[in-house]
Parts: C-alpha cells; sequence; structure tokens
C-alpha cells in the first residue's frame, strides 16, 4: 500500500533562519528533514539547495552534499560511541580531508565555544546528556555547513539543560549565521525561533512567524 | 582514523573480540600442527626408507623388477663383482640378495611350536653400509640369523633360540637351514623390524647363487632432489642394459600413493579450519554490524562514503582476523616445538596395522614456515570474506532505513 508521507507541501528556507518544524506523530516532520537533509529522494516534487534539484545529484554527490553542507543534531545525540568528544566533533573535517592542524585548531575552538573545554578526551558514555548534545552540535557546525537539521534535540534532556540547548544553538545561528531547521514538540524551542510551519497529515496547517 | 575507528571497536566488546580471536586461534593452531605432524611424519618416513629399506637407488634385473615384490631368487644380477667395481668409490653401494622362507620357530629347543613365512635379507658384513640395521648391532655370521625386533616379538624369540628356514635355492630345489638368532634389531622402519638377517657367503652357499645377488643399493644424501636421482637413475639404466634402476619413489609405492592422498586430507583439514574460523568470525561480525546498524546510518548521514564504511568492518575483520592469527602462530608453535623436541609416540597404533608411513617409534613434527604465513593469511582473508555479507547486508538500504532500525 502506497502512503504518502508529505503532500503538496511547498516551502522555501531562507539563509540564515532558525525555523522550526511541528506537528503530531506521522504528521510528516521525519520526511520532510530527511528531504531537505538529502537523506531521501522525493517521489515527486522536488527539493531544491541553492537553486539545484537533489535529484540530479547521484548517491556520491548527495554524499559530498551532506559532508559539507548540511549538519544534523540528532534526538539521541548519536554519537561514535569509540571516539571521544574531540574526536567526534573532529569527524566530519576529517571526511573531508582537510590538513590535521587546521582540525586540530577548529576543534578546540568550537569545543570552547559550546562550553565543553576539559572535556574533549571523555568518550560518549561518560558525558552527560547535555554534553553529548553539546558534542552533536559542535560536530554539526564545526564544518560550517549552510544548514543544520535538528531532530528534537532537547526531546531527551532536562528543562534547563533544554534551555541553554535552545540558547547555545540560538546564538551560533546568530553569529555565524547558519541555517537551523529544528523539528520539535518543545514549546521552549518553539518559543525561541522566529518562523514555525506546523505540519498534519503530510500537509502544511500553518506557518506562523 | 578508520583504522582507529576499527581498532577501538575491536576493543568495545573485548570479550566478544577475546573469545572470537581464540576461536580463530584454536583452528589455526589445528591446521600448524596437522601440516607439522605430516610433514614431520614425511621426513622421517622418506630418511627411514632411504636409510632402512629402499635405498636411494636400487638396482635389479630386469627380469626380476615385475616379480620383485615375490622376491624371486632365480633372476638375480650375476657377476655382481662388475658393477661394485665400478661404482665403488663414487657412491656408497651394497650388495643384497632378499628371499622368502618359511620359519620354523620354537619357544623351547623342541618342539616345533609355529612357523610363519618371513623376508629374509642376506647382508655383507664388510659391505652393508647403504643402510643403517646394522649400525649398533652385530651383523650376522655363518649360520646364524638377526631377527627384526617385531618379527622377534612375534615368534616369542630369544637371542640363541633355534630356528630353520625352508626355502628354495636358486634353481628350485628344497633347502633346509638350521640357524641360530645371534641378535635382535630395532629399527625405525616397520619393514626392517619384520625382516630377519643373515650373511650374504652363507645365503650365496645355501641357496646355490653362484655369486649372485638380487640387488645392489646405493646411497645418496637423503635430501637428494628427486630429480637428480632420476638422472642418476637413467644414467645407470644406460650403463646397464640388463639392469633396472630405481630411485626410493619407485620403490616405496604404497607411501606415494598415500602422500598423494594426503593432499585431500590437508584440502579436508583446511577445511575445518575453514569451518572454525568462518563461524567464530561471522557470528562476531555479524552482530558487530547488526548492532551498529544506526551508527552506519549515522556515518553516512554525516557523508561518509560506502567504501569507507566498508574499509572500516573490513579493517576490524582483518584486526580480529590477525589477532586471532596472531595467537594461533603463538599456539601453534608451542604444539609444533612440542612435536619437533619430544614428538608423541604412536607406536602402539602403527606396531598391529599396516601403515605406509615408515615410523615405528615417537613421531615427531617438522618446522614448516609457509604453514604458519599460510595460517595467518587464511585467518585475515576468511576473516574479511565472513565479514563482506553483513556488511553488504548493512549498507544496502537507504540511509532513513538504516536509521530506523
Amino acid at each position: 500500500m502506497e502512503i504518502q508521507a508529505l503532500r503538496g507541501v511547498s516551502c522555501s528556507i531562507a539563509e540564515g533562519e532558525f525555523m522550526s518544524i511541528v506537528g503530531p506523530s506521522g504528521s510528516g516532520k521525519s520526511t520532510f528533514l530527511n528531504l531537505i537533509g538529502c537523506l531521501d529522494i522525493p517521489d515527486e516534487g522536488s527539493v531544491e539547495i541553492n537553486g539545484v534539484d537533489i535529484s540530479r545529484y547521484s548517491k556520491s554527490e548527495l554524499a559530498d552534499l551532506r559532508r559539507d553542507s548540511i549538519g544534523f543534531i540528532f534526538q539521541s545525540y548519536n554519537l561514535i560511541p569509540v571516539l571521544t568528544a574531540f574526536e567526534n566533533i573532529s569527524f566530519p573535517l576529517i571526511l573531508q580531508k582537510i590538513e590535521s592542524n587546521k582540525i586540530r585548531k577548529r576543534t578546540n575552538e568550537i569545543i570552547a565555544r559550546v562550553g565543553l573545554s576539559g572535556m574533549e578526551h571523555r568518550i560518549p558514555s561518560k558525558l552527560s546528556g547535555g554534553q553529548r548534545q553539546r558534542v552533536a552540535i559542535a560536530r554539526a557546525l564545526i564544518k560550517s555547513p549552510e544548514i543544520v537539521l535538528a531532530d528534537e534535540p532537547t526531546a531527551n534532556l532536562d528543562s534547563d539543560t533544554g534551555v541553554s540547548i535552545i540558547k547555545l544553538m540560538r546564538s551560533l545561528n546568530e553569529e555565524l549565521n547558519t541555517t537551523f531547521v529544528i523539528l520539535t514538540h518543545d514549546p521552549q524551542m518553539m518559543e525561541h525561533t522566529r518562523r514555525i510551519i506546523h505540519l498534519k497529515d503530510g500537509r502544511i496547517e500553518s506557518e506562523t512567524s | 582514523m578508520i583504522l582507529r575507528m576499527a581498532f577501538r571497536n575491536l576493543t568495545r566488546h573485548k570479550k566478544r573480540t577475546i573469545i572470537t580471536a581464540i576461536a580463530i586461534s584454536v583452528g589455526l593452531m589445528f591446521f600448524i600442527y596437522s601440516d607439522s605432524m605430516l610433514v614431520g611424519i614425511d621426513k622421517q618416513t622418506v630418511q627411514n626408507l632411504i636409510w632402512y629399506e629402499t635405498a636411494s637407488l636400487r638396482m635389479y634385473n630386469s627380469e626380476y623388477t615385475p616379480d620383485r615384490q615375490l622376491f624371486p631368487v632365480d633372476r638375480p644380477i650375476d657377476s655382481p663383482e662388475n658393477i661394485l667395481e665400478d661404482l665403488r668409490g663414487e657412491y656408497d653401494i651394497s650388495p643384497r640378495t632378499v628371499f622368502l622362507a618359511e620359519m620354523l620357530f620354537y619357544e623351547e629347543p623342541y618342539p616345533v611350536s609355529g612357523s610363519m613365512y618371513g623376508v629374509i635379507h642376506a647382508v655383507t658384513s664388510s659391505d652393508d653400509t647403504v643402510f643403517r640395521t646394522f649400525n649398533d648391532t652385530d651383523m650376522p655370521r655363518q649360520g646364524e640369523i638377526v631377527l627384526g625386533g617385531w618379527l622377534a616379538e612375534d615368534i616369542r624369540a630369544e637371542i640363541g633360540y633355534p630356528l630353520t628356514l625352508l626355502t628354495r635355492t636358486r634353481d628350485g630345489y628344497f633347502q633346509t637351514i638350521d640357524l641360530e638368532v645371534s641378535d635382535i634389531v630395532y629399527t625405525p622402519n616397520q619393514v626392517t623390524n619384520r625382516a630377519a638377517f643373515m650373511d650374504i657367503d652363507y645365503v650365496n652357499e645355501m641357496l646355490d647363487m653362484q655369486g649372485a645377488v638380487t640387488e645392489i643399493s646405493l646411497a645418496l644424501p637423503v635430501n637428494t632432489a628427486i630429480e637428480d636421482i632420476e638422472v642418476l637413475s637413467k644414467t645407470l639404466s644406460d650403463q646397464y642394459p640388463q639392469i633396472d634402476v630405481l630411485g626410493w619413489r619407485d620403490q616405496a609405492e604404497d607411501f606415494i600413493a598415500l602422500a598423494a592422498a594426503k593432499q585431500s586430507a590437508t584440502g579436508f583439514i583446511l577445511m575445518l579450519v575453514f569451518i572454525i574460523v568462518s563461524v567464530g568470525i561471522s557470528n562476531t561480525m555479524l552482530m558487530a554490524v547488526q548492532e551498529r546498524k544506526k551508527e552506519i546510518g549515522i556515518m553516512r548521514a554525516m557523508g561518509m562514503r560506502k567504501k569507507q564504511i566498508w574499509m572500516l568492518f573490513l579493517a576490524e575483520a582483518g584486526g580480529l582476523g590477525l589477532v586471532g592469527g596472531i595467537i594461533g602462530l603463538l599456539f601453534g608453535g608451542i604444539t609444533v616445538f612440542f612435536l619437533v623436541e619430544v614428538g608423541i609416540d604412536y607406536s602402539w597404533l602403527i606396531r598391529d596395522i599396516d601403515m605406509p608411513y615408515r615410523v615405528t617409534g615417537v613421531m615427531r613434527g617438522a618446522w614448516n614456515p609457509p604453514a604458519f604465513v599460510n595460517a595467518l593469511l587464511f585467518g585475515v582473508v576468511v576473516s574479511v570474506l565472513m565479514t563482506m555479507l553483513p556488511v553488504r547486508r548493512a549498507l544496502k538500504p537507504t540511509i532513513t532505513e538504516t536509521m530506523r532500525d
């Protein structure tokens, strides 16, 4: 049986936006995120990034696009368990084959920026939930992506930690002009976003700014 | 980075890695042990064949050769002194007359307590240097017989016991020879241990051989290449047209047939090792891939190429194979050291069965460095191969499907 996860959705996201996508389970939020994250290709319609339809890209070109231009932050952090915080954060730059001294410098800078100094040599299991999410944010931002896609980034965190993570993302958005698209159920998160798209049954139900 | 990740993933589940590495190492140790034993027995057999039974080369009257298993004394090499004089000085060379006889033996001097057929080697006390049978035992003289150890045990003979041979002369007349057991000789070759030995001059007289002998044996160093033996064999055959010259391989057909069959045995052992190693590795890598499907999805989402993920898992598998291989080499080395220095006494097994191997007591292994290299390569290659299927399967779904699992 064919299920249409998204129907008639049309929206554009400008550079430097800090927006959230909300909606109940099954509303198509994850599909929306997967499409703009180049993890999926639409069966119909098109997704354009910087004016180029991603369905024109081959699988390896899509992998390069994700590697260079898109950062991901996940609800359950999804860090690589065998790598230290430092190595997890620097991982995207290693994939980009950047020189090791540049990687070290850039990683140290972002570690300081997300407040993880002194914890860089810990592996994820030795970090708290908030610290892990900071590592995930640093990992998403280290390569200076054009867009960061965050899937329920505060869902597994307590309220105070959640707020600190939201503030961190917001300040990074302002500092770096990086676009943030955040899937969330968290009212605190919605409060901090400038634009909210409400999805229901695969359609945009409403949009607030 | 990929190698570092692979290494850390191996240490992520230490117990699992250790158990798998030990499973691999046991398989490879078994392979190294078996190989050492087979190579060692082969070496011992070749040495014991040449030193005690076949010599490097043997010359027969060409009419004798087809029936040589029956030891027909009526087709000997006449005037062997011509050949002996030609070759003596250049090679170590020994004449013998070998014949079949019914042996009547006595537990007590009388009455006769039994009889059996045996192979009697008539040897020359001054000229039996090709063989090592009498290195520590006195040669038989006129009226004496030296029994191989197993033959003596079978007929319960002791030194000083009487023994009567019933046989035929060169012309086919029945002949009875009364002898006394002068000594009992044990060698590492069971064929020799089941034979008996007499003085060649006495046999010449008793069997009316008129100076002829049934065979002339020639010694070359044990490690002489087969090709060199064949060349010499051809040269001697050309030199003596009425004489057949057979290398030790042509005489030890039973052993050569077994050596050929052993190739399939080696294949079978490799198969067993393959099963042990593959079961161990595939189980571990299947679990490793299965439980890290989401991780694979994350890495792909971050832009890691499939090729890099392949490399990561294959490096892990290769590392596991390498660790198992190194432990296997260590265990294998210990077992080979034991086999070479101490050996295993299979005499209880060999004594009552007719084995083509010429090893009567302690079987010793041999160091065979290529087997160690092969074992290590085998461990790594099988590990890598067995990992390919689960990785391939894990990389087949889309990233979102992988991350959902």
